[in-house]
């Protein structure tokens, strides 16, 4: 029921800037500042803590461990629960880094799908095409790295079965989409999941709309 | 260190915290700062009320950074969390220090607190207002983990979350167990400063 238009605190410029990259240099000031101001910190001055480039490292290395262990630990088959039709939420919110008129402009007649990395067929894809893969549907709840969440209706082709046809390589792990927003967002494979929301957000929804991921 | 520590009690009065409580107590102190911090970071990027905290008091600078902090002292949080339950529940110094604990004996004490005429002279006995609010703590903590990992992992461990009304549910819970762990920390390190040996004895064990 709400529109959301930017996120308090960050600045949306920077932001759509370093999503491109693993951790901006832009984004790693403020990341710096925001250790360095935590007197808590302090307390772990003997690790060289306050020395931003070696806390970034060690973090980096955690999040690869944490990759590591929730592959080891979780089901990648495991499907998110379905809903119910009633139990849609309406309107879907709006999430962006700019206002709902500021999308840009996609003419769907001229859009192809650019299809690269670890794949055998590169050939690119027009909406119709897309639309012409199966068809698949479902009711779940869409959980955004910010907190929020709303359960949305997502139809398209399943992504597992696009893959299959542009033969990828699926020991690869991740997907990574880019929308015409010019916002890259890198997706995970294994635990199919995509931006559905971001997707929807910007100007390709349609192309989203036709490439669903399977869960 | 430990060795010694027990040696020293046997002359000079007993030991009140083991060794183990304090290694625990201090990793758990650190953990649950970074917790706090990054978490509070977190929410910010999608506020539950019509408020969000000041950046100056958060970690991580921006969502990514404090969702790196979160998910690296998450590991330390709880590991050490959970030697420290377990080793209360074998040592029976829950059994011994925080029960039993009556409502009776507890407004007594807050009365005897309010007053100043609450007595610190056997730190190794905890009152009653002591009692509820360790006890209490320490459920809060592990509240905050069962609904930590009921929004990290909403799809893995969906029965989890349903156990706590769906994942816009737990985010509450995990937010108002933040908040409890918060006021208790807030009470103690007031009162640990206001008597001085009982920091000592989180430190020294004595």
């Amino acid at each position: 029921m709400r529109i959301r238009k930017a996120v308090p605190g960050v600045d949306p410029k920077l932001l759509i800037k370093d999503a491109a990259k693993a951790m901006p240099d832009a984004g790693r000031r403020v990341f710096l500042r925001g250790a360095a101001s935590v007197g808590a910190l302090a307390l772990l001055t003997g690790c060289d803590i306050v020395d931003g480039d070696a806390a970034e490292g060690v973090l980096r290395k955690i999040s690869k461990f944490n990759d590591a262990a929730q592959a080891a630990l979780f089901d990648s088959s495991k499907l998110a629960p379905e809903y119910p039709e009633s139990a849609v939420t309406r309107p879907f919110p709006f999430n962006a880094y700019y206002a709902l008129d500021d999308a840009p402009e996609v003419d769907a007649a001229a859009y192809k799908l650019e299809v690269a990395g670890l794949v055998d067929n590169r050939k690119p894809w027009t909406l119709d095409e897309l639309y012409a893969l199966p068809q698949v549907s479902q009711i779940t709840r869409h959980i955004c790295v910010e907190g929020w969440s709303a359960i949305g209706s997502w139809q398209g082709a399943r992504l597992s079965d696009f893959l299959t046809r542009i033969g990828a390589d699926t020991r690869a792990k991740y997907v990574w989409f880019k929308c015409a927003e010019g916002a890259p967002t890198p997706s995970t494979w294994r635990r199919r999941c995509t931006r559905k929301r971001r997707c929807r957000s910007s100007s390709t929804t349609r192309s989203c709309r036709a490439l669903m991921a399977s869960r | 260190m430990s060795v010694q520590a027990v040696a020293g009690s046997a002359e000079r009065g007993k030991t009140i915290h083991p060794a183990w409580v304090r290694v625990t107590h201090w990793i758990n102190a650190v953990a649950m700062l970074v917790m706090i911090g990054s978490g509070w970071q977190i929410y910010n990027a999608s506020p539950l009320f019509s408020f969000t905290f000041p950046p100056a008091i958060t970690l991580g600078g921006w969502l990514a950074g404090a969702l790196l902090w979160h998910f690296a002292a998450m590991w330390v949080l709880a590991i050490n969390g959970l030697v420290y339950v377990t080793l209360g529940f074998v040592s029976g110094r829950f059994r011994r220090k925080l029960w039993p604990v009556s409502p009776r004996a507890v407004v007594a004490d807050i009365k005897a607190a309010l007053a100043f005429k609450l007595s610190h002279d056997d730190l190794s006995r905890y009152n009653a207002v002591q009692k509820l609010l360790y006890a209490g703590v320490i459920l809060a903590g592990v509240l905050v983990v069962l609904s930590g990992l009921s929004i990290w992992k909403p799809v893995q461990l969906q029965e989890l979350t349903a156990l706590f009304g769906g994942y816009d549910a737990a985010r509450y819970v995990h937010f108002v167990c933040m908040a409890a762990i918060v006021g208790f920390l807030v009470v103690h390190v007031a009162l640990a400063l206001l008597v001085p040996k009982s920091l000592r004895a989180m430190v020294a064990g004595k």
